[in-house]
């Protein structure tokens, strides 16, 4: 029994000494968690631009979001705030929208050719008059402790 | 106390009870006594007994559409167990479970089957035993009738001492079919529509749970090519639908049938936009799919029939990395962009010895 409360102990400081050496990572988290998806009532209804506008950290890319269905092609929109390959070190957050242009029109606007994404500016051009259905943040829950002397 | 660091160590979900996961294919009723009496029934005493006792349960949760309370089945199991204080809780779960910590599911090395030809010619002769019987063969035929159907169909083959036996077809929606669930099924067959994909759904991934050690696998049929989802390396399978729970990764609602927000719906996003810039216009939510089934070490093999000698093939994923990745540069256009991480990307047939 004295074992397990020892170990306890260690895991709840564990957890302490984690959450003070992530702090720009989780300044981050928490700005995307409590001002955007939080809020995201200011945004719901209102074309992408809005939300765009009001960030205070700039997207450095975007993916299409894709399902089963070609049709499902483009329905959501990712934004991610750093270069990060790893999700545990990813910011980003989905936007899903009332209706998109459909996918002949969205595919090329991704992927213009063979080999070749499209930039982001692209990207947002054609998103930013777009009315939002939704705003999701990542689900941080489930990060893994990272280099607390690594900051994005 | 104990309670609690045992808990801890498992890191369960809150509620797992009276989830819906894989109900596309089961109706059972199983009713809280009777789980607990088969998980009291099992060897009493140890703590890797209880706990893979309690797997069970969490494990069956998803296949089944039952309501039980883990929590209170733990509390009743713990009250006859007597815990070893000389064990360290988490090297013991970490021996018993691979990492005791609850981390990355996802394996940066993914282990391939064991022997991908060998369970190919298995599941043939399986499929070819069934078809052996007419009315099977008739049935699986009536279901390719509905390839260009707007609505999933499906049946399924069972077998007891009499031989096997097939289903009605039942007709489904746009995105699943509901079929009954049977003791002694062997095979699920079902078709996917036109304009989906012929990868295995998330929902055809959990349905592969919960079922008798009879069971082979799911067929799908797609336009005229069927393939075979089946579950090659059982502790494997288990241990993701597990972790699955944990992270809360599977949404049949959701358009990829992965919930928004969590690591395998960003791998599925990533993986597609790869494959989608390498190779436009092709399906890329099939070798997405399988990507995943490989990278979250899911224990599955997908098989695809070949007409030609009545046989299914282990279908393959071969990528090719590029050597720099992940750094940002300029295109001409202005704007950054993230490097490819892959030159290729192909879904091929295994060549398999005779």
């Amino acid at each position: 029994m004295k074992k397990l409360i020892i170990l306890l102990f260690v895991t709840v400081s564990y957890t302490n000494v984690k959450a003070q050496d992530l702090h720009s990572y989780a300044d981050t988290a928490n700005y995307l968690i409590h001002q955007i998806e939080n809020k995201k009532n200011l945004y719901v209804g209102q074309p992408l631009s809005v939300l765009l506008d009001s960030l205070k950290i700039d997207p450095v890319r975007s993916i299409a979001g894709a399902g089963m269905r070609k049709e499902d092609f483009g329905k959501d929109l990712r934004l991610y705030f750093n270069w990060e390959r790893d999700f545990e070190r990813k910011h980003f957050i989905i936007i899903e929208f009332n209706s998109v242009p459909e996918y002949t029109t969205l595919f090329p606007v991704f992927y213009p050719a063979i080999g070749q994404g499209g930039t982001l500016q692209s990207i947002l051009l054609v998103y930013r008059p777009l009315i939002v259905k939704d705003v999701f943040v990542k689900d941080y829950t489930n990060d893994e402790p990272v280099n607390p002397d690594v900051h994005y | 106390m104990l309670l609690g660091m045992f808990i801890l160590c498992l890191n369960l979900p809150s509620s797992v009870y009276a989830e819906d996961y894989g109900s596309e294919y089961h109706e059972y009723e199983y009713d809280e006594t009777e789980l607990y009496n088969e998980l009291a029934a099992m060897n009493p005493g140890d703590m890797t007994t209880k706990v893979h006792a309690l797997q069970t349960v969490v494990i069956t949760a998803y296949s089944f559409n039952f309501t039980v309370d883990v929590y209170s089945l733990l509390g009743q199991l713990i009250n006859d167990f007597t815990f070893d204080t000389s064990q360290d809780v988490f090297n013991w779960y970490a021996i018993n479970f691979g990492s005791g910590d609850n981390g990355d599911d996802s394996g940066d090395n993914p282990e391939p089957p064991d022997d991908p030809c060998a369970e190919a010619k298995k599941l043939t002769a399986a499929l070819n035993e069934a078809l052996a019987k007419q009315e099977v063969q008739d049935q699986l035929n009536a279901l390719k009738g509905f390839k260009n159907s707007s609505n999933e169909h499906g049946f399924i083959i069972t077998k007891d001492a009499t031989g096997y036996h097939v289903s009605d077809i039942i007709p489904g929606t746009a995105n699943n079919v509901n079929l009954p669930g049977d003791p002694n099924v062997v095979f699920i067959a079902h078709e996917h529509t036109l304009n989906a994909s012929a990868a295995p759904s998330s929902t055809d991934i959990y349905g592969l749970g919960g079922h008798n050690a009879s069971f082979e696998g799911n067929i799908i049929i797609y336009g005229d090519d069927m393939y075979l989802l089946s579950v090659t390396d059982q502790a494997k399978y288990d241990s993701f639908v597990l972790k699955s729970n944990q992270k809360g990764y599977y949404d049949k609602d959701a358009s990829n049938g992965w919930k928004k927000e969590t690591k395998i719906d960003d791998e599925f996003g990533e993986f597609v936009g790869e494959f989608s810039k390498l190779n436009p216009g092709s399906d890329a939510t099939y070798p997405t799919q399988q990507y995943l089934m490989d990278r979250f070490n899911m224990g599955l093999t997908l098989q695809k029939w070949s007409g030609t000698d009545n046989a299914f093939y282990p279908e393959e994923l071969n990528v090719e990395e590029n050597d720099d990745t992940g750094s940002s540069t300029t295109l001409g256009g202005g704007g950054n962009v993230i490097k490819s991480k892959y030159k290729k990307i192909e879904v091929n047939k295994k060549d398999c010895p005779d």
